[in-house]
């Protein structure tokens, strides 16, 4: 049901009591027309609540409506909005942080010498005087891509138990469990930072942003790599009797 | 070089990883040498040290050989970049973070197992220290 409905329906009432009333106008009404009329009285009654009913029903259906926004009635000064742009941008800005140590500029060192008058004879390549790759990718190390540092244990089976002969009606009893070594991954953060000036972003001889990403990533490999190498070396080097294997000289007993 | 590459326990020489891990001075030092029966350790035609690929990087200060799948084990997460647009704004600077979560753990033999067998094995081409 709807409210269109229910009204519709009170039409529908109104008409009959007018047609009632138009009909005993000059007269007494009957016992009949009384009651009728007390009928017609009471479905009024019924059909008003029930539009009220669901005229709250159908709100929900209405949305919300935006609040009125009203315009102050003294619009502010120019001075006055001054004044709020600047308070607003100077807490914005002061942090308490500042750039006293080594940033990126490019009219003093690292590259003075893209001064901002010659950007036209900067070539591409001068950022391109830094390389590295991955040892662990080409070295073909297991790999595990997480996205947290949470602790991973790896685990590696390193040992069998023995088997022996038996005789007739004689078997193992005591149990031999294999041997197993874990090792647990953690994670350190490895982080690094470039500060580099307006001025050299806009600087169209470097595209500075390219290369500060590029050097940041670089930095990054260079770094796990020089971490990675020195661990990698501690734990042979940890396991010499088994790792170790002199120059010249074989005095590595090869296992089995 | 021959140490390590029979040196390695005999299970893992069958391994289809087997690397070699050293640096450019050791790789030259390589280059020139020959074994006892007059075969050069360095493969021209197929760019092999004994038949084996190679990965030359400067921070190797020792000859590594082995299968490093088995033996190294790493963790890492993405690359992650943070830019900071008004940290250094009073200085008219921008400034532009990456850190990266990483980690490493070896496997190289195991000395309370009853054979202490490692996937890795390396040496010392200067003949000093271990």
């Amino acid at each position: 049901m709807t409210i269109a409905e229910i009204r519709t329906m009170r039409q529908t009432c109104r008409a009959k009591v007018e047609d009632l009333l138009g009909r005993t106008s000059s007269r007494e009404m009957s016992t009949e027309e009384t009651q009728m009329l007390a009928d017609l009285k009471a479905e009024n009654e019924r059909l008003s609540s029930l539009e009220s009913r669901y005229a709250f029903l159908e709100s929900f259906d209405s949305g919300v409506k935006p609040p009125i926004t009203r315009q102050p009635f003294v619009a502010p000064t120019e001075l006055d909005r001054k004044a709020a742009f600047v308070k607003a941008l100077d807490s914005f800005l002061r942090t308490g942080k500042l750039a006293t140590d080594t940033p990126l500029q490019i009219q003093e060192s690292p590259v003075s010498g893209v001064a901002a008058a010659v950007p036209t004879d900067v070539v591409p390549t001068i950022v391109q005087g830094i390389n590295d790759f991955d040892i662990c990718a080409r070295l073909g190390v297991t790999d595990y891509p997480r996205d947290n540092s949470r602790p991973l244990v790896v685990t590696i089976q390193s040992g069998a138990p023995a088997a022996s002969s038996y005789d007739e009606g004689t078997a193992p009893s005591d149990s031999t469990p294999p041997t197993y070594k874990t090792v647990t991954l953690g994670g350190a953060r490895y982080a690094n930072l470039t500060k580099y000036s307006l001025e050299s972003r806009m600087n169209l001889g470097v595209p500075i942003v390219a290369s500060v990403l590029r050097a940041l990533a670089l930095g990054q490999i260079q770094s796990q790599n020089t971490a990675f190498m020195s661990a990698f070396l501690s734990a042979v080097q940890a396991n010499s009797v088994a790792t170790f294997h002199s120059v010249g000289h074989r005095h590595h007993r090869v296992p089995g | 070089m021959l140490a390590l590459k029979y040196g390695l326990p005999f299970f893992w020489q069958t391994s289809p990883n087997l690397k070699f891990l050293l640096s450019p001075t050791d790789l030259e030092a390589v280059k020139n040498t020959r074994s006892t029966q007059n075969v050069p350790l360095f493969n021209e035609a197929d760019d092999t040290i004994l038949g084996k690929p190679y990965v030359v990087h400067p921070d190797a200060t020792r000859v590594f050989y082995g299968d490093f799948s088995v033996g190294c084990f790493r963790s890492r997460t993405p690359l992650f970049i943070q830019t900071f647009l008004e940290l250094y704004a009073q200085a008219g600077l921008i400034g532009v973070a990456s850190y990266q979560w990483a980690d490493w753990k070896f496997y190289a033999g195991d000395t309370s197992a009853p054979n202490n067998y490692s996937p890795i094995v390396y040496t010392n081409l200067e003949g000093s220290g271990t």
